[in-house]
């Protein structure tokens, strides 16, 4: 029996719950991850994927196994297609002080609080950037996905991929660099230039 | 140290807060309560699924535009094709009955 994604969805059309069961088993932290970090709140990013299955599970032929698209591919767009529809919804992001981020519990209060206020920071710059970039940098970097792979699931060719990546960590250093968490971009250059 | 290293460095200490441990359980419970679209052409919602997606226009400002040109270019040739040259009007002429002082 084919346990591939794609052969399970062969069966999920043939209204095989048992091999749905098996895909969201599968892959439902996968794309949770992938929409927690477009979202930045818990309970939304579950929301998002509870739909995504169940929309999947509902209309299952909106996959078409004959195109040679991989499952996780088309179900990477679906999901942040629908996190972005989500943000699109917002009437203002969440302040990041309020989100759900955990401090290490190994570490002591002052350490945590510190690592807390840090991780906000960075959770604020990540999502002040414009979608396709913040999608892009998901993608490539949190996902692992080839820049080749995230143009698949973008839409987009792999010189535009690499833009929106080069853009992202730019918009990031910029962002970042006024509460000194890095080195600003017009020095970093001066510094390397001292040094060739 | 490379330039884009700081940078990857902050990007990694972002962890996301786990799923709680039932969602998948609850993905799978809640698709079962879930109606579903029948896949066969013949069925009533299958073929009307297939009929509208005869009709959906999956770029809407490229056809708008493409419908905006057929119709000028075409709009510009019937305008051009009605002119009647006078040796068609002599034709005209001799085709059309003049039925004045029949009845």
């Amino acid at each position: 029996m084919e346990d591939t994604d794609e052969g399970l969805m062969k069966r999920v059309q043939k209204g095989d719950h048992q091999a749905f069961s098996l895909l969201v088993r599968r892959h439902s932290e996968r794309f949770y991850a992938l929409s927690w970090r477009l979202l930045g709140n818990e309970a939304e990013a579950e929301d998002v994927v509870q739909d995504a299955f169940i929309k999947l599970w509902a209309q299952p032929a909106l996959f078409r196994v004959d195109a040679g698209v991989r499952f996780t591919t088309w179900f990477y767009r679906v999901v942040s297609n629908m996190a972005t529809d989500r943000l699109r919804g917002r009437k203002r992001w969440a302040s990041p002080e309020a989100m759900d981020i955990l401090p290490d519990p190994g570490k002591g209060a002052d350490q945590a609080l510190a690592e807390r206020q840090t991780q906000a920071l960075i959770e604020k710059a990540i999502h002040a950037l414009p979608e396709r970039q913040k999608l892009a940098l998901t993608l490539c970097f949190y996902e692992g996905l080839s820049v080749r792979e995230a143009g698949a699931v973008m839409e987009a060719g792999e010189k535009a991929v690499e833009s929106l990546l080069m853009r992202a960590k730019a918009g990031l250093r910029e962002e970042l660099a006024k509460s000194g968490l890095v080195a600003p971009q017009e020095v970093r250059h001066e510094r390397t230039a001292r040094y060739r | 140290m490379n330039e884009q290293q700081d940078i990857d460095d902050i990007l990694a200490r972002r962890a996301p807060v786990a799923a709680r441990p039932d969602l998948a359980e609850r993905i799978i419970h809640a698709a079962a309560r879930a109606p579903r679209q029948p896949l066969g052409l013949f069925s009533p919602q299958g073929f009307m699924h297939e009929a509208l997606s005869c009709f959906l226009i999956p770029r809407p400002a490229l056809s708008l535009a493409a419908c905006l040109l057929i119709g000028v270019t075409g709009g510009w040739m019937t305008a051009t094709s009605q002119t009647v040259s006078y040796d068609e009007s002599e034709m005209l002429n001799l085709v059309v009955i003049n039925e004045e002082g029949w009845l």
